[in-house]
């Protein structure tokens, strides 16, 4: 080791890293509590879940942490440490396991989110040589091994305990929508941003984030530069998107406020170990996170959040963004140019986006499935296919003159939406709106059989019209 | 025996890792991969060894390549006449043993300079490595990834066998990690296994 000899004036932090680490603690806190009663206590009190089903939440925290903090604990034995518990401790390694248990579904298995937090553990930070080695995020490596893995096993049951998560709608609709298709079955944009809607334990409060983010940058843990132009970057790029398509200021807001971007670019981009210390390279990889963010969100099909994704894509680059951004310190000049290139392909990116979308929305008629069609005087009814979430419903609907009379479900698949629908009153709105489908509501925890019903008959009744 | 364990053609110096990471995700067509390789490095070496004075020093990439190419050819039409079951699932991957690694460097820095015995004896020790490192790969990743283990099934009707795919668990238990079916799963395990080799390799050395 070189000792520094010199005169000179050195600086003495008191954040000591054990100081920072409490701090980041203290931030995730009033997340997790919010996260338990809105997953668990909150249920309960409607009683949709029972008691020991109401500290899932709590549970997936404990056992992440655990596991996380455990192999640490073992891996010390292996290499013959002497205090393995104390070199666990003074590793950190309770956040991957921690930052893992709130970033995936609230519906995984304890035993596959004890296997991810293995991989995560091991593949991400052991490997690389421990606590301050390593390139990639652990948690997010985990993450991959459970996207990877079993990305399909988990969405497909997700929507069976909560709604559908607010990306997940927007994904439905193609990423174009009206306000009511896209922001009511969460009552309000407000409603979204206090965190009142479907997703992981950890990102479902974006306002709480950002508590989390101004006390963690009053307190000197996180690069502030990071989040301010990652969330900065998707504003620009969704908003340009939702101007192409005639959407309001609330499209930007759903974007930053839905998913795990708030969590991901406060908690998870911000990581002292994997991010870059210069201040160009932050601002370059909030930029990158940004637009990797907006191109997994809109344009690859079957990824429904790439936050996650952007961050580990960003963290490869890091040490090259280091290299630049030491030799360009004192020379702003050099910036302009890859700054420039980068907000041009910022703007350029998502025009791009926004005007494909035109000409998909455009396209979208549904077309009818009618098996036998009876006309008695006046009356006529239809016996059709509608498409469903899960599978087709089998409708009959019943027209006097050129106004429905009624609409009966004859057989279905979606064994937690009918009822919902149902019960919400749908089917009668459906009626008395007489075909002019897009001033009816749709159900909130149904709300893709709701849109698919309201399209069918809508398309229906001006195929009664014109026949 | 020196070139099956220490000398491992794969774990020492990491060739042919094309077959290995993608033929491996099944123990039957990993091994069948291996053995394909062994005949064909077996048949190159002794026919390379051969005319090794017969070839000018400036066309021997060429050359080699065709006899390498020649065989590999005459390997894929017997596996597509007598195995077309596997043929269609590796069939990519068994003309792409023209190309490998292990075959190639073998002919150039062993067989173009040493007695036809010599280089036989040289292909067999470096075939049966391959061979091992691959069929244990394969192994590993058919566990992990899809919990069983696949004997014979394709050449069963050749070799007039039963087929004999066992799961190794019960149904109950059953839950395959996919991500060992994909060709990251086999980077994994086979950087894993490189640790190891690494590591007792170095505790032999110690002693």
């Amino acid at each position: 080791m070189k000792t520094i000899t010199e005169n000179g004036p050195f600086i003495k932090s008191k954040n000591s890293t054990t100081k920072m680490m409490r701090n980041l603690l203290i931030a995730l806190v009033p997340i997790i509590l919010f996260s338990f009663y809105y997953n668990g206590i909150r249920l309960y009190n409607l009683k949709a879940i029972s008691l020991i089903e109401m500290f899932k939440p709590l549970l997936l925290i404990l056992v992440g942490t655990l596991t996380s903090f455990l192999i640490e604990v073992i891996y010390a034995l292996i290499i013959k440490n002497k205090k393995p518990f104390e070199y666990s401790f003074y590793s950190y390694s309770i956040f991957p396991g921690l930052f893992l248990s709130l970033i995936v579904p609230v519906n995984t298995p304890l035993i596959l989110l004890i296997m991810a937090v293995c991989f995560g553990v091991i593949f991400g930070k052991i490997v690389f040589g421990g606590f301050g080695k390593n390139i990639f995020n652990p948690a997010l490596v985990g993450y991959l091994f459970i996207f990877v893995c079993y990305s399909s096993t988990l969405t497909s049951s997700l929507d069976a305990i909560s709604t559908a998560t607010p990306l997940a709608n927007l994904k439905g609709f193609d990423y174009v929508g009206t306000y009511n298709d896209l922001v009511l079955p969460y009552n309000s944009i407000f409603d979204l941003i206090l965190g009142f809607k479907g997703g992981a334990l950890g990102e479902i409060s974006g306002l709480l984030c950002i508590i989390g983010f101004i006390y963690l940058t009053i307190t000197k843990v996180i690069k502030y530069k990071i989040p301010c132009t990652y969330i900065l970057t998707v504003f620009i790029m969704t908003t340009i998107i939702a101007l192409t398509n005639n959407m309001g200021l609330w499209y930007p807001l759903l974007h930053i406020f839905s998913g795990g971007l708030l969590f991901g670019a406060i908690f998870m981009a911000t990581d002292p170990v994997t991010t870059p210390i210069t201040s160009f390279g932050q601002i370059v990889s909030g930029i990158l996170m940004g637009i990797i963010t907006v191109i997994c969100r809109s344009l690859i099909p079957g990824l429904v959040e790439g936050v996650m994704l952007s961050i580990l894509s960003v963290n490869l680059l890091v040490a090259i963004l280091d290299n630049i951004g030491v030799k360009v310190k004192f020379n702003i000049k050099k910036c302009i140019i890859p700054l420039v290139i980068l907000i041009l392909l910022v703007i350029t990116l998502s025009l791009y986006i926004g005007l494909s979308k035109v000409k998909t929305s455009k396209k979208d008629t549904p077309s009818l499935e009618i098996i036998e069609t009876i006309k008695n005087n006046d009356k006529t009814t239809y016996t059709l296919y509608s498409k469903g979430y899960s599978g087709k419903i089998k409708l009959k609907v019943t027209f006097n003159k050129d106004n429905i009379n009624s609409i009966e479900i004859l057989e279905h698949q979606e064994s937690e939406f009918i009822p919902k629908v149902v019960s919400s009153g749908l089917i009668d709105s459906l009626v008395s709106s007489n075909g002019d489908t897009s001033k009816v509501d749709s159900v909130s925890g149904a709300t893709f059989t709701s849109k698919y019903l309201k399209e069918t008959i809508n398309a229906l009744s001006k195929h009664h019209r014109g026949a | 025996m020196k070139n099956i364990f220490k000398n491992n053609i794969v774990l020492s110096l990491c060739l042919g890792l094309c077959p290995i990471l993608a033929v491996s995700n099944n123990f039957e067509a990993a091994y069948l991969m291996g053995i394909c390789v062994l005949v064909v490095l077996l048949l190159s070496n002794t026919i390379i060894s051969l005319i090794r004075k017969l070839i000018p020093e400036n066309i021997i990439i060429p050359s080699y390549i065709l006899i390498i190419a020649t065989l590999v050819t005459v390997i894929e039409i017997l596996v597509n006449k007598f195995i077309p079951d596997l043929y269609n699932s590796i069939g990519l991957y068994l003309s792409l043993i023209t190309v490998n690694c292990v075959i190639f460097g073998r002919a150039i820095s062993y067989a173009s300079k040493n007695t036809v015995f010599k280089s036989i004896i040289d292909a067999l020790t470096i075939g049966i490595g391959y061979l091992l490192v691959i069929s244990f790969i394969g192994l590993i990743r058919e566990f992990l990834g899809n919990n069983t283990i696949t004997l014979i099934d394709k050449t069963s009707e050749i070799l007039n066998l039963p087929r004999m795919i066992y799961r190794i668990v019960p149904n109950s238990t059953y839950f395959p990690i996919n991500l060992f079916q994909i060709s990251a799963g086999g980077f994994i395990i086979l950087g894993i296994i490189i640790a190891i080799f690494n590591k007792v390799k170095e505790k032999t050395k110690n002693e």
